[in-house]
């Protein structure tokens, strides 16, 4: 019986590299591992009031947007321990509502649903920008294909395609 | 339906810590220098704008995670709209899944699997769009032990 598991899971990531699916169990301050025949492996606990929103993952370390505390979280991924905040909390920059996260070319891409823009920042975290666009009203999730950038964005009811982006 | 506006353009701000360098010495400078590209206000290759509010084909209702599936097809989760719809690069509508009940994500494994976030529930799927499986219900939990 699979019954009572979540509570408002978001985010979905796939790890080619040791076959395991992370969900962001976002009301239980987790991620979920599973199989790829699904099956339980772990739980990583993300944090109290951290609320998981979206996951993506590059070699072994897992990238987090955290809801309620406006920024990515981090997690060695072998250790399940957390590492650095992006961005640093001494910054006092915070990502307004992040959302939907992809690392691309060694640079990790966040939806900021408030911001209206998708901040840039390297690997480390260093913030590299924030991509803006004048119709951009609450975007949510983000894709590169080849030279394709596509963005959801839930107020406006649309999806954003942008070629020619990290060419 | 299908809006292709050209109005605006994508462009790379840095508010908080001055000007970008496009010609950094650091493993990802050239990275940033195509992304600089935007910060210097040129345009993107191409940008279009598809769909607006509604329930139809090439319509949405907060969409939200968004991914590829083995067709290459574009798959997007729309949270009000309980739907997934599927359409081609192009933005040619491929086809609809309804029945859930506010889809936030969705992921398509090298198994040939689509795997849904829906309102307490993930929600496995194989390529043809048939249940495989559903783990957790539609009432908030914090199980582990009943996925084993």
């Amino acid at each position: 019986m699979f019954l009572d598991m979540f509570n408002n899971p978001t985010g979905i990531t796939i790890d080619n590299d040791d076959d395991e699916l992370i969900i962001c169990d976002t009301n239980n301050d987790r991620l979920v591992i599973i199989s790829r025949d699904f099956k339980w492996i772990r739980d990583i606990n993300t944090g109290i009031e951290t609320s998981p929103r979206y996951v993506c993952t590059r070699q072994n370390i897992l990238y987090v947007t955290s809801g309620t505390k406006g920024c990515v979280l981090t997690f060695n991924k072998h250790t399940d321990q957390p590492m650095n905040t992006i961005p640093e909390l001494t910054l006092g920059l915070t990502i307004d509502a992040p959302r939907s996260i992809r690392c691309v070319r060694d640079l990790l891409f966040v939806t900021s649903s408030l911001s209206k823009s998708i901040f840039v920042f390297t690997i480390d975290g260093e913030y590299r920008g924030e991509l803006r666009h004048e119709l951009f009203a609450k975007p949510i999730g983000i894709l590169f294909i080849d030279d394709s950038l596509y963005v959801t964005d839930s107020d406006k009811h649309a999806l954003f395609h942008f070629s020619g982006v990290l060419q | 339906m299908l809006n292709e506006e050209l109005a605006g353009t994508l462009v790379l701000d840095k508010p908080i810590h001055g000007n970008i360098t496009p010609n950094g010495t650091s493993a990802s400078g050239d990275h940033d220098g195509r992304l600089a590209a935007l910060a210097s206000g040129s345009r993107t290759g191409k940008m279009e704008i598809i769909g607006q509010e509604g329930s139809g084909k090439l319509e949405f209702k907060s969409p939200s995670g968004m991914t590829i599936n083995g067709d290459g097809h574009l798959v997007l989760a729309e949270v009000d709209n309980n739907r997934l719809q599927i359409l081609t690069r192009e933005f040619t509508h491929i086809r609809t899944i309804i029945g859930f009940r506010e889809p936030r994500d969705v992921c398509f494994t090298k198994d040939k699997r689509y795997l849904i976030t829906d309102n307490h529930k993930l929600i496995i799927l194989d390529e043809e769009f048939h249940k495989v499986e559903v783990i957790g219900s539609n009432k908030s939990g914090k199980g582990r032990s009943q996925l084993k």
